[in-house]
């Protein structure tokens, strides 16, 4: 049938016959053939029984058995007082999730069911969890959180009959001091889908928690730790069969030692409960910390909430309870509010003077009942002046508008505003908390950008008495005056005082200096004995003059809002200073400042003035009580 | 005609069939869509089966009347490949021809096979085959070079294997080949050092000890050992699969491990049994030739089926190294099957052309 004869090179010349045959070598080529395929087939049938010792230092896994890696959750940090309490710790809880590949379709609604009766659940409900998960099919899908014991053993007894349900223990956080300090502990919550697909290089997954406030946010890395990474050998069902080795040991988290001592808190709270219950308003602050170090000694803001609320998943009904309280109780209204500073703000507009040698600690003011600006009257807040002339200590102490208006006059806009911010107003102050919020310190160059036009001499004026556009936080009050305790340090405020690593070793958090005020040293002692004198005097001290301590002080009265019938506007109240361990000013050695605010007072007295001598016949635990609880009443607009 | 060879390399073939239907389910593909694994296979497969019997039917001496022009156009397709080359994960490997894409360092294993056995049988082979051996090197250095710069590790090894296999059967001298295996051998030290990126040399070690690194490149081998071990003598079954999680590229690279998983140690022998007569007949072949093309190209083909079936089921059970090489039919990859069929049906028009045999017999 072949003819060689048709095809282009073929049968004949060019096809070489063999000429010699090499048997040796067709011989060895079958060798090598059959140990080839032998050994691979041996291979096989020794990986088999599981004899094979060379690369599995694994043991045999059974028929349909596989590997899957899992994170093993670090456990998180604790968080104590400064005297050791537990501030924050975890629990352990149940909580239920499905592996959806290791739920066939065919029986997922039988399955679903079961589980429903269970948990007491909707089994759509769980079924939609399902569906709408987005990530791999082998990437567990949390069911229910928070189940109950009983519940859970249940489930684990069932497994046969629900393939791919497990049942795992977590940690929660409970915070056992809850609302006396959640505004500095804070809170930890679950990341939602969003932003675990932003975590997910740092290991975080749909299941974690994260800090939300507090210090539990703003120390996140170190109280989360590193997690490890596991191997588990699970059954066809996707049940763990064991566990074959951790591949990448967790690492826990450090633990906080917060700055604060509990009883130091209750203090703040305690003395800002009364005032704030006395003067029938809901929002307010009580804040120390230690001039020699920047470490906060007690920071109370009220409203307050508890912290555990958010630890088993908040209801959404208390969420909105939270959200639509006005007093904003979920802020921490120390760093993340601001106010008009009012009169403490008279700190600045002072010592700008004294410093830029504008006026002299004898230069002597006339005290009258007014002064006029561009035809217009501004009062002195009593309406009469003080009688004869007043040195810029003496006017401090008194509050005189009059007088810090000539000082205005004097200094200007911008310089005044250069001083506020040597001051550590207008920017943040670096505290180790989240949502700090910087204020606002207005100068031409702002109102030009922001309202159009430069300011008045009336707004200048405003400006130097902390209103008009001045804004400010708590914490930079407290701050400002605990750079005037020590001569000029702006510390960087900080509420942990260190951290221990899971091996004992603790790191303390070195006080940074955010700022010096850069003023000299004879301003700083004439304005403490400016506050001295005010705390001294004895109108506007309303009893502080009487108590045996070293108190400088300033107080405040800032109005907001809009006029009511009268033509009264309403006002915080604010006081700003600090206790000193002698009665001489030239040194610079106070171990505590503080500041009150108290918003919306509209009181007789200074509300933030009662609250101020409580709060320190408490701190410094005087046996006498210095409080005029008459000074709370409503009704008299004392507007310093 | 070699029915048993030709059965073999059915039975290979369905089988691959089968595996690409596994693991398109295993992916959770709709199997019936155009572009699911099966339908996919099945068309190559139809082709392959088609290029089997025409190539069988026509003359193998027209390939050998155009070798060197056929050669020529694989070295011009590798060169395009290089410029032109479909990126996939980086590396320009395939080409994309009416929506094919074509991966031309698979073709270039039998055309070079056929431009060697061509250029050995015109050689007198005085002097142990010296001659020979340069010669033969020259032709596999070209397609070599280009094959590595792609970089397709795998089919560059298959190229060395394929012209030893030439060699050793033409009957060059053993001092000759030994010379070429230590000259490969420090070509293998120099481009360890200084040609091979880090991740192809992290493969290659993987599996030396796959435990050393669950969560980098030898999770591949891990998961392998893994699957075999679980699949027992009898397999987990089609449906005891389907809810598994798939193994990496369980396709091509580690369609083995796939296999036992299902269908156990027995399915296993089944393919390493097809795959050993497949190897036999051909080295029979070369035996039996008359004539020198038929001994030097059964004897390479043989060699390359030889090679890539020890290395690819060899990774899959974790002792030689993973290099991408697919197992003879059972991978998924068009190019490889057509090839390869298109290799070994030159070997039954060989034998079905050759002297006094009847084509159909």
């Amino acid at each position: 049938m072949t003819n060689p004869q048709v095809y282009p090179g073929g049968r004949g010349p060019s096809d070489r016959e063999v000429r010699r045959r090499r048997p040796l070598r067709f011989f060895s080529a079958a060798l090598i053939l059959l140990l080839t395929f032998g050994g691979l087939g041996g291979r096989l049938m020794l990986l088999q029984i599981g004899a094979s010792g060379s690369t599995s230092s694994t043991t045999t896994l059974a028929r349909g058995h596989r590997i899957v890696e899992e994170l093993i959750t670090p456990a998180r940090g604790l968080v104590y007082d400064r005297s050791g309490r537990v501030l924050a710790k975890n629990v352990a809880v149940y909580a239920v999730q499905i592996r959806p590949g290791d739920l066939s379709l065919t029986i997922r609604a039988q399955v679903v069911k079961t589980l429903g009766e269970i948990l007491n659940m909707d089994p759509v409900r769980i079924i939609t969890l399902l569906d709408r998960s987005t990530g791999s099919l082998w990437e567990p899908i949390r069911i229910a959180n928070n189940v109950n014991e009983r519940a859970a053993r249940l489930i684990n007894e069932e497994r046969a009959s629900l393939p791919g349900v497990e049942t795992i223990v977590e940690a929660r956080r409970v915070y056992p001091f809850g609302t006396l300090i959640s505004h500095i502990v804070g809170y930890v919550g679950r990341i939602d889908a969003v932003e675990a697909s932003t975590l997910a290089p740092a290991g975080y997954t749909v299941v974690d928690f994260i800090g939300r406030a507090g210090v539990e946010a703003s120390y996140e890395e170190v109280l989360r730790g590193s997690p490890g990474i596991r191997q588990v050998e699970v059954d066809a069902k996707g049940r763990i069969v064991r566990v074959l080795g951790v591949t990448q040991p967790p690492v826990d988290g450090s633990s906080l030692t917060l700055t604060i001592d509990i009883e130091a808190q209750q203090r703040a709270t305690t003395a800002l409960e009364w005032g704030l219950k006395g003067s029938r308003t809901q929002e307010g602050v009580v804040a120390s910390m230690n001039p020699q170090n920047g470490e906060i000694i007690a920071m109370a803001s009220l409203p307050t909430y508890d912290n555990n609320d958010f630890s088993f998943g908040i209801s959404s009904a208390k969420y909105q309870k939270y959200l639509s309280n006005k007093y904003s109780p979920l802020l921490n209204h120390t760093v993340g509010s601001y106010f008009p500073p009012g009169s403490t703000y008279k700190l600045v507009t002072y010592s700008c003077a004294l410093n830029n040698n504008l006026v002299t600690p004898t230069t002597r003011f006339r005290s009258t009942a007014f002064v006029e600006v561009d035809g217009e009257k501004f009062y002195e807040w009593n309406r009469a002046g003080f009688g004869g002339s007043l040195t810029p200590a003496e006017a401090y102490s008194w509050s005189s508008n009059v007088v810090t208006f000539q000082l205005a006059r004097l200094i200007k806009i911008d310089r005044l505003a250069a001083c506020g911010r040597q001051w550590g107003f207008g920017a943040l102050t670096g505290i180790d908390l989240p949502s700090e919020i910087a204020g606002l310190v207005p100068d031409q160059a702002w109102a030009r950008t922001t309202i159009n036009r430069g300011l008045y001499n009336a707004e200048v004026l405003q400006s130097a008495q902390g209103q008009g556009y001045d804004l400010v936080t708590p914490l930079q009050v407290l701050n400002s005056f605990s750079a005037l305790a020590n001569s000029g340090t702006l510390w960087r405020p900080h509420v942990v005082l260190h951290i221990t690593d899971p091996s004992g070793a603790v790191t303390p958090v070195a006080p940074v200096v955010n700022a010096e005020v850069g003023m000299r040293e004879s301003t700083y002692r004439e304005m403490r004995i400016a506050g001295r004198k005010m705390a001294l005097n004895p109108g506007p001290s309303q009893g502080i003059s009487r108590m045996p301590l070293y108190v400088s002080a300033k107080s405040g009265t800032a109005q907001y809002g809009v006029r009511d019938d009268l033509g009264r506007l309403p006002f915080h109240n604010w006081m700003g200073g600090f206790v000193a361990p002698s009665n001489d000013w030239s040194k610079s050695d106070s171990t505590l400042a503080f500041v009150v605010f108290m918003h919306g007072t509209n009181t007789v007295g200074n509300a933030a003035k009662e609250v101020t001598k409580y709060y320190l016949q408490l701190q410094y635990d005087l046996k006498r009580d210095y409080r005029t609880p008459a000074l709370l009443a409503r009704g008299n607009f004392f507007g310093e | 005609m070699d029915w048993i060879a030709a059965a073999a390399v059915g039975l290979l073939a369905l089988t691959g069939l089968g595996m690409a239907w596994l693991n398109a389910r295993s992916y959770g593909q709709e199997l019936l869509t155009p572009s699911s694994l099966f339908v996919r296979s099945l068309t190559w497969t139809a082709l392959s089966v088609a290029i089997y019997g025409v190539t069988t039917l026509v003359n193998w001496r027209w390939v050998r009347t155009f070798a060197w022009p056929l050669y020529a156009a694989n070295i011009l397709l590798l060169i395009v490949t290089l410029i032109y080359g479909v990126d996939s994960g980086g590396n320009n490997r395939a080409i994309a021809i009416f929506g094919l894409t074509i991966q031309s360092s698979e073709l270039s294993k039998i055309l070079t096979l056929v431009a060697i056995s061509t250029a050995l049988t015109r050689v007198d082979r005085a002097g142990g085959g010296l001659q020979d051996l340069l010669l033969a090197g020259l032709i596999v250095a070209p397609p070599f070079l280009l094959v590595v710069a792609q970089p397709d590790l795998g089919t560059a090894m298959v190229l060395v294997a394929a012209l030893f296999g030439a060699l050793y059967v033409s009957g060059v001298a053993s001092r000759w080949i030994a010379a070429l295996a230590s000259l490969v051998a420090g070509g293998g030290v120099i481009a360890w050092v200084v040609v091979l990126a880090d991740y192809q040399k992290e493969r290659l070690l993987a599996f030396i000890d796959p435990n050393a690194d669950p969560a980098g490149p030898k999770y591949q081998l891990l998961r392998s050992l893994e699957a075999i071990r679980g699949g027992g003598l009898f397999g987990a079954g089609v449906d005891g699969t389907a809810t598994i999680t798939p193994l990496p590229v369980q396709e091509s690279d580690f369609v083995f491990a796939a296999l036992v998983r299902a269908f156990g140690a027995v399915g296993g022998l089944f393919v390493i049994v097809l795959l050993a007569v497949l190897v036999g007949r051909l080295i029979w072949h070369s035996w039996n030739s008359s004539d020198e093309f038929g001994v030097i190209f059964a004897g390479g083909m043989a060699t390359v089926v030889l090679f890539q079936a020890f290395v690819n089921i060899g990774m899959n059970l974790g002792v030689a190294p993973i290099t991408g090489i697919t197992l003879p039919f059972v991978s998924y990859g068009g190019a490889s099957a057509v090839s390869l069929a298109f290799g070994l049906a030159l070997v039954q028009s060989h034998r079905v052309h050759d002297g006094g045999s009847s084509p159909l017999m």
